[in-house]
């Protein structure tokens, strides 16, 4: 079948307008400064305009947080907040650099902490087989361990006076071989409050 | 080029009443329209500035005019492209592609007329060839865990999307696929709270690595060819055929698989753009495709 080359002339190599080439030329430019800070700063392969999307296990999910509070009552590990630091966390996750982490451990220093009602704990790894619902139904021991929950802002009357925070971040890799999934530190940074 | 009036119209265009170039534009707005962001669930000054965007986009579906005003798509391709630097590190790859396109737009109709589909379908198919060629490279050249089956593997036993897919090749069952996403988690909650579990073994079988390796290889060799259908010049009838076949291919298996309808859209609206106006069934295929890939999101 022939086609209506006149309607398609995009096909014809030798354009030299702008036009065609100005979009293209930044695809190539975002692309590429995408790749350098991958393989530089640590960025995730599958966001920030390179394509490296369903290429590479090292997504924002396998970037976990761990957080612990060093408070007057003792250091405390804490899920990361949800609400006005999720920006902070996902950048973290996306770009997990020193500053990155350092910049969410202050702000999580702003924030105002206090005592959660204990919970059942997670006891043992036969646990793990649990459908998620169930662990915290069934299992019969109490986690001893203190909780903090980040409270409103402002309300310090009954919040918790934080000192300090570690962060940690780990990232998970994937051994074919035998499907073991291992937790691997990659970063660690902590703030002080009475710093300078 | 467009020639005469009655060359510029597709088979379904004119059903609609309408010429290419609105059709295709018509479509890149409603995406703007539905799949630009969450803007409507969050006060952030980014989801502000998305709504600003989608206002716009709204306005040209609105207002025929707008379609043909060299202003209006630069405000839309320059909004498009602000909101994207304001979060660039976290921004979706097809937010950008989308941002190209819109530039693509604007450089079109900035344009005389006689070129506005020319350059609209230059760009359509080199930026497809781009963005497969960089997602070759990713895949095949800087991620050794992709070529080793290592990264579908994991996705394939973890991910909850995969599910149906897994299920549909019945490699293992949808009991594995929830133990191993709840081993996940308590790895998750165990990082989280400080306890010490710091590894995990998932359940998996030969099936499992089987499709994995399938997938794997399918999936590169598929945006391989894309790219270099898409970078090779011409528009015989064998050449556009087999360009039009491998694109529909990775819209069907990609996005059946999982439903980034936001990303197949935009795919789908280039395809379009690259379709001679004699390949009727094609057209078809593709209008077809825009609607399914949203009926899917309701379906599985």
């Amino acid at each position: 079948m022939e086609l209506e080359e006149d309607t398609l002339r995009g096909s014809v190599p030798g354009k030299t307008s702008l036009a065609y080439w100005f979009a293209p030329l930044f695809l190539c430019l975002v692309s590429a400064t995408h790749l350098y800070q991958v393989k530089v700063r640590g960025q995730t392969p599958w966001i920030g305009g390179g394509f490296g999307m369903f290429a590479s296990l090292e997504g924002p999910g396998s970037r976990l947080i761990e957080i612990t509070l060093e408070t007057t009552i003792g250091n405390i590990a804490v899920a990361p907040p949800q609400g006005p630091l999720d920006g902070l966390y996902t950048a973290l996750r996306v770009l997990p650099s020193e500053t990155n982490l350092r910049r969410y451990g202050e702000a999580l220093m702003g924030l105002d902490w206090a005592l959660e009602t204990p919970r059942p704990a997670v006891s043992s790894l036969e646990n793990l087989a649990l459908p998620a619902a169930e662990k915290t139904e069934t299992s019969p021991i109490v986690d001893p361990t203190p909780r903090l929950r980040a409270g409103a802002t402002g309300d310090r009357s009954t919040g918790i006076e934080v000192r300090a925070v570690t962060l940690r971040l780990w990232q998970y890799r994937f051994e074919l071989e035998t499907r073991r999934v291992r937790m691997a530190p990659r970063l660690e940074v902590r703030v002080d409050g009475s710093a300078p | 080029m467009m020639t005469t009036a009655s060359s510029n119209r597709w088979a379904l265009a004119n059903v609609f009443s309408v010429n290419d170039f609105d059709l295709l534009a018509r479509m890149t707005l409603l995406l703007l329209v539905m799949y630009n962001d969450s803007y409507l669930f969050s006060d952030s000054s980014e989801a502000q500035f998305s709504l600003f965007v989608l206002t716009i986009a709204v306005l040209g579906l609105i207002f025929q005019g707008l379609l043909r005003s060299e202003r209006y798509w630069f405000i839309v391709a320059a909004a498009q492209g602000a909101w994207i630097v304001m979060q660039y590190n976290t921004m979706d790859n097809h937010k950008y592609l989308l941002a190209y396109w819109l530039m693509a737009f604007w450089l079109a109709v900035r344009a005389s007329e006689s070129e506005t589909m020319e350059i609209l379908r230059w760009n359509a198919r080199i930026l497809l060839g781009l963005a497969m060629a960089w997602a070759v490279v990713w895949k095949g050249v800087l991620t050794p865990e992709y070529l080793d089956s290592s990264f579908f593997h994991m996705t394939i036993l973890t991910d909850p999307r995969l599910e149906h897919v897994v299920g549909f090749f019945g490699a293992i069952g949808p009991e594995v696929i929830q133990q191993n996403q709840d081993t996940m988690a308590v790895l998750g909650q165990s990082v989280r709270n400080g306890t010490p579990v710091r590894e995990v073994v998932l359940a998996s079988s030969n099936g499992i690595a089987a499709l994995a390796h399938f997938v794997t290889y399918s999936t590169l060799m598929l945006e391989a060819g894309l790219a270099a259908l898409m970078f090779t010049p011409g528009w015989g009838s064998t050449l556009t055929w087999l360009r039009h076949s491998a694109l529909i291919a990775f819209l069907v298996t990609t996005y059946w698989a999982v439903p980034v309808v936001g990303f197949g859209w935009l795919l789908i609206i280039m395809g379009l753009a690259l379709c001679p106006p004699s390949f009727r069934a094609l057209r078809v295929a593709y209008v077809v495709l825009f609607l399914a890939l949203q009926l899917r999101l309701f379906l599985i």
